[in-house]
């Protein structure tokens, strides 16, 4: 069996986990940097760390929630480089804990599985950096009625092709 | 009715943990991405969709390869019977649809005890691993549970218990050189010389010719000189009588009722096999190396447990017999532990004992005497670990050290002064048994 994949012993699946401290403790650095309220940031730290201890936990999703909201509302210009280094650190954060949550206690990772989801998260942010410049030369200043019901007609649906997709494996 | 209700419970449940499911990843990236995007769309405030696209169009993308069904991960077939120290291949199989993108599934490395770590692997047909057995004993060393994962782990199926794999391995050990013994009375073919004349090889005495002699057996040299001694031209025929050869009986008596090691501190809190590097690890791998070399001979080899009569072994010869004691050895570690009194019977006559103890109790001298005063050759080897190492915790421990070691000296002085050798090598003690006789 030629073809067969070697499984040996590769690298300790804590290594996921350090990627989550990694992406979190940035997060919180990014608060700081942001100069969020000193609650907020202490509320970073705290689910940072239980980012680490329960990354399969809805706790993820309340850090980047709480970053998102708090940079955004924080920072002075609306494209401000404490935002545009969330971007990158949310997602990190978002696969990392994702891999990691399906994973028990003491496993090994071999180093071509993550080879895929890297390559798509970089193209994941490439596309966000274009969204990025494209997002620079909005005129900023009041949206069109108009611009703004079809902004909301396409997060519907997004979310509705989310709901289907999710639907359409049973 | 309750019972009822809780089954149908349990059977919900466990239908709706088979088959793929969502994820925490799932949901954060679903909900966090359209409620960050909502939010900044609602709000005007682009930094929330900044921040909230990469994760719903990473779900989006992840969602648009359909998983297919349920994957199945099938390990293929080990021996159920192996030899410690040895090696196997193991070769794993998944059957599962391009949406699949990791496999998580536990398998046993050459470095692993047991079933093994769990092994986040990209999705293939085949895997492979390479088992090593180092301890002896028996065990599972082969339950590939598994999970399977669509793309960033958004869609999981399972985890799945695997169907574990016992093996037994039976101990090995290098073939100690073996050397003479006492025949057995009612040997007739073996490498011992025995007392009775016979066909050996070994001169026994030159004696006049009797009616049944063979003719082939006529030694004409001494005929001849004979019949110069005495002035005849040819004088009363004259034979050359060998020893008869035969084989013996050699039976290992194992005390499986304490496994100790070196550390006193541990002798109370074993682990649930046997101790690697312990007394009866020491004995068994001991047992192994002079039962290969003694049957290679063609001496006939049998087994006692002291602890369990039952679990024992009557003599017998050849390599299924070496087969039958190392499988009976697991068996007497599989159920090792502490039993009253030690029991050794059915010694057969003229039979040589080995008597393998750490000898940590009177119980057992006094049973290896009175085998000894039966007339049965005795040998008996310490295979208490030395040197004993004492309880750091306490500032008893050394004292309690002490008092082992002394207790222990006394018994292997008490079976000395009734005849007994006590040994730590065997090999030589069983050279020494028949000089002795």
């Amino acid at each position: 069996m030629s073809d067969a994949l070697d499984v040996g012993r590769r690298f300790s699946a804590l290594w996921l986990r350090a990627a989550i401290g990694v992406a979190a403790a940035g997060i919180v650095a990014d608060l700081v940097i942001a100069g969020t309220p000193g609650f907020t940031r202490w509320l970073g730290a705290v689910l940072a760390v239980l980012c680490v201890l329960l990354p399969a936990s809805p706790v993820a999703l309340v850090l980047i929630a709480l970053a998102a909201c708090a940079v955004a509302f924080s920072a002075p210009a609306p494209l401000s480089p404490a935002l545009l280094a969330l971007i990158p650190l949310t997602h990190a954060l978002h696969l990392a804990s994702g891999l990691a949550a399906v994973l028990p206690r003491g496993a090994r990772v071999h180093g071509a599985a993550l080879v895929a989801p890297l390559r798509r998260a970089a193209a994941i942010q490439c596309g966000a950096g274009l969204i990025v410049i494209a997002a620079t030369f909005l005129p900023t200043g009041p949206t069109p009625p108009a611009v703004e019901f079809a902004a909301l007609l396409s997060t519907a649906g997004m979310a509705l092709a989310v709901i289907l997709l999710e639907r359409s494996r049973r | 009715m309750s019972n009822r209700v809780l089954e149908w419970v349990r059977a919900r449940q466990a239908v709706r943990g088979s088959g793929w499911r969502g994820t925490d990843a799932l949901f954060r990236g679903a909900v966090g991405g359209v409620g960050l995007v909502a939010a900044g769309v609602v709000a005007h405030r682009v930094d929330l969709v900044l921040v909230g696209a990469p994760l719903l169009i990473g779900t989006v993308l992840a969602l648009v390869v359909p998983v297919g069904r349920v994957p199945e991960v099938r390990a293929g077939r080990v021996p159920r019977t192996v030899d410690s120290g040895g090696t196997g291949d193991l070769a794993v199989t998944a059957d599962c649809d391009p949406g699949v993108e990791f496999i998580a599934v536990r398998l046993p490395g050459p470095q692993d005890t047991g079933p093994g770590p769990v092994h986040l692997l990209p999705r293939a047909p085949h895997y492979a691993s390479r088992l090593r057995w180092d301890a002896w004993g028996e065990g599972v060393d082969l339950r590939p549970d598994h999970l399977a994962a669509g793309r960033d782990a958004l869609l999981i199926s399972g985890p799945v218990t695997g169907p574990e794999g016992r093996r037994t391995v039976l101990p090995t050990a290098e073939p100690q050189p073996p050397g003479p013994l006492p025949p057995r009375v009612a040997g007739l073919v073996g490498v011992h010389r025995a007392p009775r004349p016979g066909d050996g090889t070994e001169l026994r005495a030159v004696r006049p010719f009797q009616p049944g002699d063979r003719v082939r057996r006529i030694d004409w040299r001494v005929t001849l000189r004979a019949g110069a001694a005495t002035g005849l031209p040819m004088g009363a025929l004259h034979v050359r009588e060998r020893h008869a050869e035969a084989d013996a009986d050699l039976l290992f008596a194992i005390d499986s009722r304490v496994d100790v090691g070196a550390e006193v501190v541990d002798w109370s809190t074993g682990p649930a096999g046997v101790r690697p590097g312990g007394s009866l690890d020491t004995a068994v791998r001991t047992v192994v190396g002079l039962a290969t070399g003694y049957l290679r001979q063609g001496d006939r080899v049998g087994l006692v447990d002291l602890g369990r009569p039952q679990l024992g072994l009557p003599p017998g010869v050849g390599h299924r017999q070496l087969l039958r004691i190392r499988h009976q050895l697991v068996a007497c570690a599989r159920s090792a532990g502490w039993a009253p009194r030690p029991v050794l019977r059915g010694v057969p006559a003229g039979a040589v004992v080995v008597v393998l103890t750490p000898l940590l109790d009177d119980a057992i001298v006094d049973c290896v005497v009175r085998a000894a005063r039966h007339g049965t050759a005795v040998i008996c080897v310490d295979v208490l670990p030395r040197p004993l190492v004492a309880d750091p915790g306490t500032e008893w421990g050394e004292v309690v050290r002490r008092i082992i070691e002394v207790e222990h000296q006394a018994r292997r002085t008490a079976l000395a002064a009734q005849g007994v050798p006590v040994t730590d090598n065997p090999a030589e003690a069983l050279r020494r048994i028949r000089r002795r006789r």
